[in-house]
């Protein structure tokens, strides 16, 4: 079997076991993740693009560091997300920035809504236009914004969610609440 | 041509001689946190034992000390009981459930442990062991200042053809007693009790008992003294006799009043 088929039809925690003895099957993973996870960074953050290149590459060498830390209770997607966010937040405590949520290039695929999130903007009838939804977000709470991008633009479950921001679940769905009335208010204003 | 991450990330780990954090590592971790979640909540259970301790015994103790340690032991088990719920929410799977349902749990969990420690003794043993900072100790010197303030604690350790008591306070000074202000009744709480408290006056050498009960730490450390039967919460019952309670408290609200007037 063609070896690149061969590891894409391995699971997560298969390459997981396996990354411990071999780091090649490491950088399948960073593969798998790269675009995701950069694509994440990009949402939650408005740092330059070096630096998001510096967080990624952290991100990917603290997974690996803590390889051995990988709870197989949570999905190993929910793992490294979490990974991604703590290392964002530890980078703007480092150094002494706000956490400002991420400038979207408008041809990039880095704005795109679930259909939950394009129900949800019919719901407060928002256009999808970008320009305005991304100044409503720029005016906005940073954790609701982290769970409205988590929600509606990433697509997780608030199972996942409350993994990724190690939070209960309840609190989770009431930060989802709390933040669409946040996002409707601020939305109203904008426009 | 522009390195791939995935080639990046290899090549430093290869050239830095990365490895992953041991398994044992996590793992001793892990157990760290629930030994320290486990200690963080008995350390706070003790606190609150202490403080139904001093709650039950109050009587025995002046107000300043009940109020700045109730105040201190109620803090102290806030304390751990944050610490624990800290060191809980790092847990794994801590994070599931909220901070509210820890904090309830924590306090019942403190309040439920704090009471069997006290019923089991532990934190009156602990009291009475910690010296001057423990509220037995406290409580034995409140009682030992009768010149100043009227209160003696003390046993009966012998009668003398004179008819006065010989007692020993609780700093081993010995005191003598002359009974002739209080009844008859009072009188023989000193034999059935033979530790006692009371309030009273000092007059040339003389304390003079204005009232009388038994001396009682409720859930202190158990004595045992092979020329006495019977020793429970600090005190030596050879009968069923009258506690006097309700004479001695409404005694004891005149106390500054007796030591300024010599008077009973």
């Amino acid at each position: 079997m063609d070896q690149r088929l061969h590891n894409s039809i391995m699971t997560d925690v298969e390459l997981v076991a396996l990354s411990l003895s071999n780091q090649e099957y490491f950088g399948v993973l960073v593969e798998r993740y790269e675009i995701k996870l950069g694509r994440y960074i990009r949402r939650i953050t408005s740092v330059p693009q070096e630096d998001q290149e510096d967080i990624l590459q952290n991100i990917f060498l603290k997974i690996y560091i803590n390889l051995n830390g990988f709870d197989k209770k949570l999905s190993f997607n929910s793992w490294a997300y979490r990974i991604a966010h703590n290392e964002v937040v530890d980078y703007a405590r480092r150094e002494k920035i706000k956490i400002k949520y991420g400038k979207f290039d408008y041809e990039d695929d880095v704005f795109t809504w679930t259909a939950d999130g394009k129900d949800f903007l019919g719901e407060i009838h928002a256009r999808e236009d970008a320009h305005s939804i991304q100044s409503t977000l720029g005016t906005m709470d940073i954790k609701y914004c982290e769970v409205l991008i988590l929600k509606f633009m990433e697509g997780y479950s608030y199972r996942e969610m409350s993994d990724i921001l190690k939070k209960p679940e309840g609190t989770i769905a009431t930060l989802v609440n709390r933040a669409k009335k946040s996002f409707k208010q601020h939305y109203e204003n904008i426009t | 041509m522009k390195t791939s991450l995935k080639n990046k990330i290899v090549s430093q780990i290869q050239s830095q001689q990365l490895q992953p954090k041991e398994r044992w590592k996590f793992i001793v971790q892990e157990i760290a946190l629930w030994l320290g979640t486990i200690i963080s909540l008995l350390l706070a259970s003790l606190a609150a034992g202490s403080f139904i301790f001093q709650s039950v015994n109050s009587a025995a103790l002046p107000s300043h000390i009940v109020l700045w340690f109730g105040f201190i032991r109620i803090a102290l088990s806030a304390l751990f009981i944050v610490l624990a719920i800290y060191q809980v929410l790092r847990i794994a799977q801590g994070y599931k459930r909220s901070r509210r349902m820890y904090v309830i749990i924590g306090l019942l969990v403190v309040v439920g442990i704090g009471s069997l420690f006290f019923a089991a003794r532990i934190t009156g043993t602990i009291e009475s062991r910690i010296g001057s900072s423990g509220l037995v100790n406290q409580a034995q010197k409140y009682w030992s200042l009768p010149k100043e303030t009227g209160l003696l604690a003390a046993e009966l350790i012998e009668i003398t053809n004179d008819g006065y008591l010989l007692m020993q306070g609780f700093d081993n000074r010995t005191h003598i007693v002359d009974t002739r202000y209080i009844d008859r009744n009072e009188q023989d709480i000193f034999i059935d009790f033979l530790r006692v408290k009371t309030v009273g006056y000092y007059d040339n050498g003389i304390f003079y008992p204005c009232a009388v009960a038994p001396w009682e730490l409720k859930q202190t450390v158990r004595e045992s003294r092979s020329d006495y039967r019977n020793i429970r919460n600090g005190n030596i019952q050879f009968s069923k006799g009258e506690r006097n309670q309700k004479n001695f408290n409404s005694t004891f609200e005149r106390k500054t009043e007796i030591v300024r007037t010599n008077s009973c």
